[in-house]
């Protein structure tokens, strides 16, 4: 399935709290559509969402590498690790505070941040550093996100 | 928060470790000392949220002091 990967297709993705549904779905979407286009993606999140992740995907056919999202932010911190594209997925504060230290730690790196959940709208306004905003009052149902990742990504027929 | 409730204040960027945490947030992040004794970080996780702790300082101090930025 993986292609020869170059150093431009390493993508990160950075899992937030598990506790909105829709995070768990679009991200296995999300990482299956990157490995097809080549991506070797890592999924960095705490131990839960982590766990999601891999009981869902058992077969590892979306989700292959991942990493303890504290263990990833000392990593790039200490410029032992890097990606070229960068998501994000935030439904609450400590999400946008994740993805504006990622816009920090990968200035270089495009960054995608998906902000989704109840309070979005409200939310996205937080995100005023550079970046490509996908927005959508999304808790249970993946469509309008889905719709929005398409977009941003290439993916829409 | 930090730089309401201390007088030495400090400015550091994100993934600046204090003993094995490394800081995230919108930069630039106040990280205050107090007593000369205790540092008081705001400590980030994902389904929690962010908190400001208060814990001794130690070495990680004067390491502050030398790092941080006293303004943002």
């Amino acid at each position: 399935m993986t292609t020869d990967v170059q150093d431009d297709k390493q993508a990160l993705l950075v899992f937030g709290c598990p506790e909105v549904p829709v995070q768990a779905a679009i991200g296995l979407y999300l990482a299956g559509r990157l490995g097809e286009d080549g991506y070797d993606v890592l999924s960095a999140g705490n131990p839960s969402v982590l766990g999601l992740l891999r009981v869902s995907d058992i077969q590892k056919h979306y989700i292959g590498k991942t990493i303890d999202l504290d263990r990833c932010i000392g990593e790039l911190a200490e410029k032992k690790r890097d990606a070229p594209l960068c998501v994000v997925f935030a439904h609450n504060d400590a999400g946008i505070s994740y993805a504006a230290s990622m816009r920090y730690l990968l200035p270089e790196a495009r960054l995608v941040v998906i902000v989704f959940g109840r309070n979005a709208e409200e939310l996205a306004g937080g995100v005023d550093f550079p970046c490509e905003k996908i927005v959508e009052k999304a808790v249970h149902n993946p469509g309008k996100l889905k719709i929005g990742i398409d977009g941003v990504f290439g993916w829409r027929a | 928060m930090v730089e309401k409730g201390c007088r030495e204040v400090y400015y550091v960027d994100p993934g600046y470790a204090i003993f094995d945490t490394h800081i995230i947030g919108v930069p630039p992040i106040a990280v205050g000392v107090e007593e000369d004794a205790f540092i008081v970080l705001p400590y980030t996780k994902p389904c929690y949220g962010t908190f400001l702790i208060r814990v001794p300082g130690g070495e990680e101090i004067e390491r502050l002091r030398r790092k941080g930025r006293r303004r943002p």
